[in-house]
């Protein structure tokens, strides 16, 4: 089937049932219709309907008699022996990877059930560890398992070429990373690079976006909790968020005019927007008091925060250059700079200057910062005629309002004509984009 | 052999390997060392369980006027020399920071600092319990801490694995 857009089953059972009409009411000829017909393969939709009901039996039923077994397995499961137990428990793994392989890659049969065959034998490669250490009396850190479980987990996703082991790998190591850091605050934090020489390869090696914006996520959250448990929380919002949002804008935009990785260039701006609205929405309460904090006591957590801001004050300056050489930057790119700008100069300064400004400062900057972040979002909106740019920034602004209410201001009175207001405010800031976007497609109509 | 096969054959070896390494230490220890009796001591009545764990103490982890101890830093490793009493429970002779000569009649455990700084632990303190068997043997090692005993095996490097837990005349094995 040749087309350039992923086609839904769906559309083409509509599809199916309009040429028909169409032929009927004389809008297409005969030939046409057939054309049509086959360019979407049309009369294989009942064929490929059975198949996928029969797939869902399979899965159904290989589900039912796994868990028959699985429950015959665990009511006798003390009476067999500890190397019975072991036997049972690696076949199970191995029969999932060999018979998942056989069918993903070898005959090519049903490579999503040869797949999903390959990730469930990682899945119990995961459960195994936990068994094993059972049967052996072996009580450790549990991240220590889960770190185990994410080393078997990448080398099969990058055996396999296979995403979701890679998912698999990035959800449980960072589990277990924030188990470690809880217990280690103060020792050296590698688990960011590990991400960034292990995660983004294979996410670049199989051009998959989500494997990307995942490891980019890992590394910035990865930096923000080791901050928060070496450090307090002001730098972890104040500090090692907004690095993380410069650092992957910057990527983002140089990514944007690359070649092969374009694909990738707004999901690692998405992924630094997220990071700078959590920075700057947790920064602007009021409850941070740093006049008291020496957030330098420790100083471990700096070495991976700076590693964050060096390459993206380096990233930015290119940036800079070539907007001084005449190149356009979009309203985004201004909002989230600034905002990043806006939340981590006054926590710097706090720690860094003799007359430091307090806590009152940071509030207000990082009030300002979300703000800056909205109007960046909503400007962008009206300039790229896009939708999501609009209502990420007036939820976003919403919640910040709100927020403050409640932060400030307890009398029920006043919290029902706020949230009335806010409520109005949305449904006209809504039908008002959506009368500007009409009128800009009648304009270029 | 296409290269797709050989990746495939590597990570799944890898797998294995991860899970042949978990308990490789525990195994080597079971094979090949010395069975030894030790005096379990009571801990916290209300915290036994911990999980599908059950929590053991030992005589020799309280190293309290032995020959050689003197307060450490957490986590640092202790070598203890044990050594068999008249009704065959082995108990603590003397400690060292360095791994030393073993007496022909002794054997040398290796545990390391607790974070109490006061206590040694020898990785030997959790005993897993099937969740049909938990009640009842927390309730037993509750009732009779004092008369608890663990069946101990320790190699030549010092390393202990747990293999029983006997409270009176009966044996929990598992």
């Amino acid at each position: 089937m040749k087309t350039h857009l992923k086609i839904s089953n769906r559309f083409r059972e509509l599809l199916k049932q309009e040429l028909q009409l169409w032929q009927t009411d004389g809008l297409i000829s005969t030939e046409q219709s057939s054309a049509i017909s086959q360019r979407y393969q049309l009369d294989q939709i009942a064929k490929e309907s059975t198949n996928r009901l029969l797939f869902a039996i399979y899965i159904i039923g290989a589900t039912l008699i796994g868990a028959g077994a699985t429950s015959f397995v665990a009511a006798h499961w003390e009476q067999i022996t500890p190397s019975a137990k072991i036997g049972l428990i690696v076949a199970c793994m191995l029969t999932g990877h060999i018979a998942g392989f056989y069918l993903w890659k070898v005959s090519a049969k049903s490579p999503r059930l040869g797949h999903a065959l390959i990730v469930l034998g990682t899945l119990v490669f995961g459960a195994n560890i936990g068994l094993i250490a059972q049967i052996f009396h072996i009580k450790s850190h549990f991240y220590n398992g889960l770190f185990a479980w994410a080393i078997g987990a990448i080398i099969m996703a990058y055996a396999v070429e296979s995403v979701p082991n890679a998912f698999i790998a990035m959800i449980v190591s960072f589990i277990g990373f924030c188990g470690w850091a809880g217990d280690n605050p103060q020792s050296f934090c590698y688990y960011p690079f590990v991400v960034a020489a292990v995660f983004l390869p294979f996410a670049c090696f199989c051009r998959s976006v989500p494997a990307f914006s995942l490891s980019l996520f890992a590394i910035g959250a990865s930096v923000v909790v080791y901050t928060g448990f070496g450090s307090e929380m002001i730098a972890s919002s104040g500090l090692a968020a907004p690095g993380a949002a410069l650092l992957f804008f910057a990527f983002g935009l140089l990514l944007n005019r690359s070649i092969g990785f374009k694909a990738f260039a707004f999901p690692a701006m998405v992924v630094a927007t997220v990071f700078i609205a959590f920075g700057a929405y947790l920064s602007s309460f009021h409850h941070y008091d740093v006049s008291y904090s020496n957030l330098f006591e420790h100083r471990m957590w700096l070495v991976p925060t700076i590693c964050l801001y060096a390459p993206a004050l380096l990233m930015w300056s290119f940036v800079f250059k070539t907007i001084l050489a005449g190149q356009r930057i979009s309203w985004f790119a201004i909002g989230v700079f600034f905002s990043c700008a806006l939340v981590a100069a006054p926590v710097a300064l706090t720690q860094v200057s003799v007359d430091s400004p307090d806590s009152f400062w940071i509030i207000v900057f990082s009030n300002v910062a979300c703000l800056v972040l909205s109007a960046g979002l909503i400007v962008n909106s009206f300039r790229a005629e896009d939708r999501q740019f609009f209502w990420a920034g007036v939820l976003y602004l919403a919640l910040v309002i709100t927020s403050r209410f409640f932060e400030y201001e307890t009398g029920l009175l006043i919290k029902a004509v706020v949230f009335i207001a806010c409520g109005i405010s949305l449904i006209l800031a809504g039908v008002g984009f959506e009368n500007y976007l009409k009128q800009r497609r009648m304009t270029n109509e | 052999m296409n290269k797709r096969l050989i990746l495939f054959i590597v990570a799944v070896a890898a797998q294995l390997f991860i899970l042949a390494a978990v308990p490789a230490q525990k195994i080597h220890t079971r094979v090949t060392g010395k069975t030894i009796l030790l005096k379990t001591a009571p801990v916290d009545p209300y915290s036994v369980m911990s999980g599908y764990y059950v929590t053991l103490g030992y005589e020799i982890s309280n190293p309290k006027g032995l020959t050689g101890w003197k307060e450490g830093s957490e986590g640092m490793p202790v070598w203890v020399i044990l050594q068999e009493g008249s009704n065959g429970i082995w108990n603590a002779v003397s400690v060292h920071d360095k791994r030393p000569t073993v007496p022909n009649d002794c054997v040398m455990i290796k545990g390391k600092v607790s974070a109490s700084r006061w206590r040694i632990e020898y990785g030997i303190e959790s005993y897993f319990i099937p969740e049909d068997a938990r009640d009842k043997v927390a309730r037993d090692l509750r009732n009779n801490s004092r008369e608890a005993k663990a069946e101990v095996k320790v190699d030549s490097s010092g390393n202990a694995a747990i293999t029983k837990l006997i409270i009176q005349d009966r044996v929990y094995e598992y």
